[in-house]
């Protein structure tokens, strides 16, 4: 094992070891389930088909709003850096939906939607004011020198766009959608918590807090930080793999 | 011919950077801007690629002509490989076209990348994405910087016959030789040399 390794599995080790003690402290498992209670309930779910289900379903409802936010967003931003009268018109909005509980807007929504996509649409509304507003920074933070020099040497607009834009977004682009990919499970399964689609993480969270089932409930909570890292991860590594690859063929 | 006639141009409110400017080049030569920092020579060459517009004045020849800058920045997209920055620039993208005037000026590894160069091999690929635009005006903002006497001396032959007229801005007399250039001295934003003007 490398260094790094050995680090990352030492700080695991000390904070299960710490959640361990807390739960030996405080001796009520109904309070505070201890990891290996924890373990154990999720692989007493697993052994359900409903697990995968409900598993699925809210991954599946997540990413579909967390996609559209990522479209939506980078629309937004061009239209908003490329025409300041849409700026105006739109920029109220943005800081509306992020100031705005979003409880009120899962509320809301209830009535409008179907419970379904209540969490699509909140994880949609939570991601994308953030892809907007860091992908509308990357355009207007691309180098006026290199875009001056591209207007002088008569380069063709798909050429501006890819050699100069996309390069001075794309680390905006990226940062914004891994911040927003957090925000998309944190309000999709608060979504589920409340909207209660029939196979979903978050219908299982509130029946295991009214049943009082504590190791249940930190299992489908570990269930969506596994979800939440592994998608992380994809997101990391498809934004290593797209920055090697800026440059491409010409001719 | 291009003609400029009692030209006078600035960037904002204020004091002109050039001012009441008259002269003429031939369509063919060479052509060095020299004087002091500060007195104009960056704003004249971006007044001839058109990038300023004069406050007062008119120029005359310019129209229809293929003109580019070389700019005193390298300006160069650090993610794209060197032979790619000229590539971009070329009005019929050529990749032997490229590699040929990129190992004109002595730089031969095309696939590295501007951030892994010294001020002097940017300096170079900057020119040669200059030179490959094609243009028939190449302007050229101190093309020289950070290039030693003899690679100058070795490239300028090849510089010099790659366009039909060359305007460069230079401190460097020596530069002005090898590129065989007439000098046009701008000193306190005004013409100190005695050119012809359209009158002439």
């Amino acid at each position: 094992m490398n260094r790094k390794g050995f680090r990352t599995a030492f700080v695991a080790v000390f904070w299960i070891m710490l959640w361990q003690a807390a739960a030996s402290l405080v001796a009520m498992p109904v309070l505070l389930p201890g990891p290996l209670q924890t373990l154990e309930a999720l692989a007493r779910l697993g052994s359900v088909p409903s697990f995968w289900l409900s598993a699925g379903a809210s991954l599946l409802r997540i990413m579909m709003g967390y996609v559209l936010a990522l479209v939506f967003g980078v629309m937004l931003s061009i239209l908003c850096a490329s025409n300041e009268t849409a700026e105006a018109l739109l920029s109220p909005l943005r800081t509306m939906i992020r100031s705005t509980p979003i409880t009120s807007f899962i509320i809301l929504v209830l009535l409008w939607l179907n419970v379904d996509k209540v969490p699509i649409f909140i994880a949609f509304l939570t991601v994308f004011p953030v892809i907007w507003h860091g992908v509308q920074q990357g355009i207007r933070q691309t180098d006026a020198e290199l875009l001056e020099m591209a207007s002088i040497y008569a380069f063709r607009p798909l050429h501006v766009l890819r050699y100069i834009y996309l390069p001075s977004v794309a680390p905006h682009f990226y940062a914004s959608a891994a911040t927003g990919l957090g925000f998309a499970w944190k309000a999709g399964i608060a979504a589920e918590v409340i909207a209660k689609p029939a196979y979903s993480i978050g219908k299982n969270l509130q029946d295991a807090k009214v049943y009082l089932q504590t190791e249940s409930l930190f299992a489908w909570t570990l269930v969506v930080i596994l979800f939440s890292l592994a998608l992380e991860m994809i997101l990391k590594r498809m934004m290593g793999r797209k920055e090697q690859g800026t440059g491409g063929k010409l001719v | 011919m291009i003609i400029l006639e009692h030209i006078s141009t600035g960037y904002a409110q204020g004091l002109d950077v050039l001012q009441d400017i008259s002269f003429k080049m031939e369509d063919q030569g060479s052509y060095a801007l020299m004087g002091p920092s500060g007195a104009g020579k960056t704003t004249l060459l971006r007044l001839l690629c058109s990038l300023i517009k004069p406050r007062a004045g008119r120029i005359d020849g310019l129209q229809g002509k293929r003109v580019v800058l070389q700019f005193q920045e390298d300006r160069l997209l650090s993610w794209c490989s060197v032979l790619q920055n000229v590539l971009l620039a070329m009005p019929d993208p050529d990749i032997e076209d490229a590699k040929h005037i990129l190992h004109a000026l002595e730089i031969d590894d095309f696939s590295a990348y501007p951030s892994n160069f010294s001020g002097g091999m940017k300096r170079r690929v900057s020119l040669a994405r200059a030179i490959a635009f094609r243009a028939e005006i190449l302007l050229l903002d101190e093309p020289f910087g950070g290039i030693d006497a003899a690679l100058k001396e070795r490239i300028s032959p090849y510089v010099r016959q790659a366009a039909p007229l060359i305007v460069l801005s230079t401190h460097d007399p020596a530069e002005v030789k090898l590129l065989d250039a007439q000098i046009i001295t701008i000193q306190e934003n005004k013409l100190r040399t005695d050119l012809p003007t359209a009158k002439d």
